[in-house]
């Protein structure tokens, strides 16, 4: 391990996680490609590495699925984007979410459970513009001491994981909207 | 619009491709979207203009180079929609090209075997790299 990390950088946790979303893929991802008749997507190794977290592992096995299944999820195209992995345990654990998640997607599952959390908000019918705006202005009016306060908040591992979500989809349209090719 | 060098070379790709479906003396009425191309494509098939098309009574060839950062953007996926729904209105030969980087190549191929099923194509689709591989689907 240390000779890796003097080659390659990084820290002991993160390249045993790289090395366990590795393990993974080979022993269920390419069962189930080799079932499918479909190529081995290197590019669904970033999905693997999301398996990682605990909280999605626990998730899995407690409601009866197995990391085959999470292979199954990603070949079928049910697990569409890495970026929407880490909302797996509030899918499974919603009834109407999983139901669309096994029909279509876990982003349109996600859809469900942000409608379902927020049917009685009145933010909802806020264009989406106007919302930002008003987001950006309360970030930038968080003083420091706020912001380095937020480890030690009992909801911390939510209002990161919203964060990183507003993070992530702000740079797919980012994407979206340079030229293309 | 400006084009990177990489999706340059995946249309010059294409266009060397393009020589192993039709006979040499057509290959001067190919449209193709390179910088040294006195005919480019014009036509919009959806709203979306290929890279390379050709057209006569006998074959239809449309072409299309994608970035690994583009190939299964919503956008990409309504364009090979789109040309499979025109293929699918031509009843001689069509071929339909893509081209992208050896990363993407898995991906290219499973998304388009999910379309052809999808759609019930019967387009013959040609899909390169640039590390000189080929599938034919």
């Amino acid at each position: 391990m240390s000779s890796i990390i003097s080659m390659c950088g990084g820290n002991s946790p993160e390249i045993n996680k790289l090395i366990s979303a590795y393990r993974d893929m080979q022993v269920f991802y390419s069962k189930v490609v080799a079932e499918t008749g479909d190529d081995f997507d290197i590019r669904e190794f970033s999905k693997f590495i999301e398996l990682q977290r605990s909280t999605i592992t626990f998730a899995l096995t407690s409601k009866g699925f197995s990391k085959e299944d999470f292979a199954k999820w990603v070949v079928n195209d049910n697990i569409d984007t890495a970026q929407n992995v880490r909302q797996l345990p509030a899918v499974l654990k919603d009834q109407e979410a999983l139901k669309v998640f096994l029909k279509k997607n876990i982003s349109e599952a996600v859809k469900k459970i942000a409608v379902t959390e927020n049917s009685h908000n009145e933010l909802n019918n806020i264009p989406y513009d106007i919302l930002g705006a008003k987001f950006l202005e309360s970030l930038n009016s968080l003083e420091y001491k706020e912001v380095k306060k937020l480890s030690s908040d009992p909801d911390y591992d939510k209002k990161k994981t919203m964060l990183l979500n507003i993070f992530d989809v702000l740079q797919d349209i980012i994407k979206d909207i340079q030229p293309e090719d | 619009m400006p084009e990177s060098i990489d999706h340059i070379n995946y249309i010059r790709k294409i266009a060397e491709h393009t020589s192993t479906i039709i006979p040499s003396e057509l290959i001067p009425f190919i449209l193709i979207d390179l910088p040294d191309s006195s005919r480019r494509p014009d036509r919009t098939i959806g709203n979306f203009i290929p890279d390379l098309y050709y057209k006569d009574l006998k074959y239809l060839i449309i072409g299309e180079a994608k970035t690994m950062n583009d190939i299964d953007r919503k956008h990409s996926i309504e364009q090979y929609k789109s040309y499979i729904i025109e293929a699918s209105l031509f009843h001689g030969e069509k071929h339909i090209l893509i081209c992208t980087s050896l990363y993407s190549f898995a991906r290219i191929k499973n998304l388009i075997k999910k379309l052809k099923n999808e759609l019930n194509s019967t387009a013959v689709f040609h899909l390169l790299n640039d590390a000189g591989n080929i599938s034919i689907i």
